[in-house]
């Protein structure tokens, strides 16, 4: 649809509730990785409606105009609700939130966001779908979780509804910041595939989002979807998605600055194959070598962007061949600089390994995590594992098991779509958010680690 | 040299050149050995046992029974589907938008690609004109990529996905 909004963005309803008794649950573990890892797990929880999944993760760690830092993660617990947990002290204390979306409290529908950005008024800003899937709620604060006198107050939201495409076409938005500029940005398919839309900086609230679709005419008729973007530290966007017609993860460049631009030079980053639909998911791949066979498996590539040179990690999860077919494996490719080609440096094995998320975050040891759920030997859960690389993503370590299993019992083809990982600057670390069913459907947060 | 290497080698012997081609252009014939001898060709329904196979790495053949968490770094050299030269059969798995699977080749201009298909500037693509030529769900797609190729898929199937 080209560049135009297809509706304005219109006015919302905000509810909000909070935890009246101060900050909510909260426990702190201690598990031992590797020799070189002891992560100690200040952990937060977003308890689920009841009867329903969590699915969705998203987390930013937030600096206030004050100087202080807050970690947040959230989570969809049911439709018309995002959910999200925070913490203002060092992962000591949380609280937990709910944002109810439009009148009737059923307007939004699913798939997360979340991301901070700087400047004189930094701002944490989400994302979440519209239940007509043609669009997003989108909202901002200044303050995700103020605490008074060790007690939870309620925060406050600003929020705004934009239609961006037809009913059900949108899906899995993601937001980010450029980090040169500071406007926000969500990139999610469209009516045509790509789609990304612009906040600028300082531009007044609950106005028209920048529409950029993809044009590129090597798209044309090409199933495309599933589509996540990193910034570069010269502001460059570097978009990886799924090309379902060439049965393969793909790349390209979309320059912001001036009109903005797709840089129209396609990269085959590695093959895909789906998993089979094993229990009659309406034709959606589900997970292989779980005891539930229903769990949906979304291939969601994911790409970052090491600051410092440049180079990025793209890792997805794909049907394994030969010997491991059967199986799913994560795979990890890399690009040594913007201009050199992809190259495949790293694969799971033969253990099923779903929804990857990879991050370039120095924690003083390693400079590349990847978090991944992941099939332990004769079990029929998976446990999330934390892979890290010490030099940008060429060479990788063994993984680390960083919690409990996950067995999902009982649930339906929509469980845990996608985790998150997220830098933690203060402490030179990373916390982790993923769904988990134990005792109940719960987001697991703040995994963190050195 | 390691067998990664020289896979590498025989695989990309004819690769493509990067002339320009269009879809006007002639198309040339190109006799692959499946269609020599009556195998299945470009287009067909498939499986992950038809056509090219990945060569088997050794440190990826066995679930490790102590649960490792094990990283398997992929050896320099290491080629896949993408990097097949054109004529090579291999299969688009099924599911996506192939509910049957589509043997396919390479390709980069449409004479890199079997009498008969024609190339969408990734892929030999058996052409369609109406949907009746496809067998169901799939649906004669519109003209794709720059080469403005139409073929049997099924774009429903994916979009499908997306819901909750």
């Amino acid at each position: 649809m080209g560049r135009k909004i297809l509706a304005a963005a219109c006015g919302a309803l905000l509810h909000l509730s909070c935890d009246a008794d101060g900050p909510s649950d909260s426990s702190v573990r201690e598990i031992v990785g590797t020799s070189r890892e002891a992560l100690t797990i200040g952990q937060t929880t977003i308890n689920a409606v009841a009867g329903q999944v969590l699915t969705e993760t998203s987390a930013t760690a937030f600096r206030t105009a004050g100087g202080a830092w807050q970690r947040v993660n959230a989570s969809n617990s049911g439709a018309g609700r995002f959910d999200y947990s925070c913490t203002a002290d060092n992962y000591a204390s949380w609280c937990s939130h709910t944002l109810f979306m439009g009148a009737g409290n059923t307007a939004a529908l699913g798939d997360v966001g979340l991301v901070s950005n700087g400047g004189a008024t930094p701002r944490t800003y989400g994302v979440t779908m519209t239940s007509a899937r043609d669009g997003y709620w989108f909202f901002r604060t200044t303050n995700p979780c103020p605490v008074s006198g060790g007690s939870c107050q309620n925060s406050s939201w600003e929020t705004s509804r934009h239609t961006v495409a037809s009913p059900t076409l949108v899906d899995l938005p993601q937001i980010l910041a450029s980090p040169t500029t500071g406007d926000i940005w969500i990139v999610s398919r469209g009516n045509t595939g790509m789609l990304l839309a612009k906040h600028s900086y300082g531009q007044a609230w609950n106005t028209n989002l920048t529409l950029y679709s993809n044009p590129c005419a090597g798209l044309v008729g090409k199933s495309t979807d599933r589509f996540r973007a990193a910034f570069d530290s010269n502001g460059q966007m570097h978009i990886v998605f799924v090309n379902y017609t060439d049965g393969i993860v793909q790349y390209e460049q979309f320059a912001p600055s001036g009109g903005g631009a797709f840089l129209c030079g396609l990269e085959t980053v590695g093959p895909v194959n789906l998993p089979p639909d094993a229990c009659g998911c309406g034709g959606v791949p589900t997970i292989p070598d779980l005891t539930n066979t229903c769990v949906r498996s979304l291939t969601i590539p994911n790409i970052t962007v090491d600051m410092t040179a440049n180079s990025m990690v793209v890792s997805y999860e794909t049907n394994a061949g030969g010997a491991c077919s059967g199986h799913t494996e994560t795979r990890v490719y890399r690009k040594a600089t913007i201009g050199s080609p992809w190259s495949y440096r790293m694969h799971t094995g033969c253990h099923t390994s779903v929804m990857p998320a990879v991050a370039s975050i120095n924690d003083g040891t390693s400079n590349v995590h990847m978090m991944t759920l992941y099939n332990p030997s004769g079990t029929g859960n998976l446990r999330p594992v934390n892979w890290t690389s010490v030099d940008g993503g060429a060479t990788w370590n063994n993984g680390t098991y960083i919690g409990n299993s996950i067995t999902f019992a009982g649930v339906n083809c929509y469980a845990g779509d996608y985790v998150s990982i997220v830098q933690d600057p203060p402490n030179a670390s990373y916390f982790f958010t993923w769904g988990q069913n134990t005792p109940n459907w719960t987001i697991q947060g703040a995994v963190r680690g050195k | 040299m390691n067998k990664f290497a020289i896979c590498l080698m025989l695989a990309c012997a004819a690769c493509s050149s990067a002339r320009a081609d269009s879809a006007s252009a002639p198309v040339t014939k190109v006799v692959t050995p499946a269609a020599q001898d009556g195998k299945k060709s470009i287009g067909a329904a498939c499986t992950d046992k038809d056509g090219w196979q990945p060569p088997t790495d050794p440190a990826a053949t066995a679930r490790e029974p102590d649960d490792a968490a094990l990283a398997v770094a992929v050896p320099e050299g290491t080629i896949d589907t993408p990097d097949l030269a054109p004529g090579v059969l291999y299969c688009l798995q099924p599911g996506g938008v192939f509910p049957y699977g589509y043997l396919t080749s390479n390709c980069k201009v449409h004479s890199d690609c079997p009498e008969g298909t024609r190339c969408d500037d990734m892929h030999c693509r058996l052409p369609c004109e109406v949907d009746k030529e496809c067998a169901t769900p799939q649906v004669c797609g519109v003209p794709a990529g720059n080469l403005q190729v139409r073929f049997c898929s099924c774009p429903e199937c994916v979009l499908r996905a997306g819901e909750r």
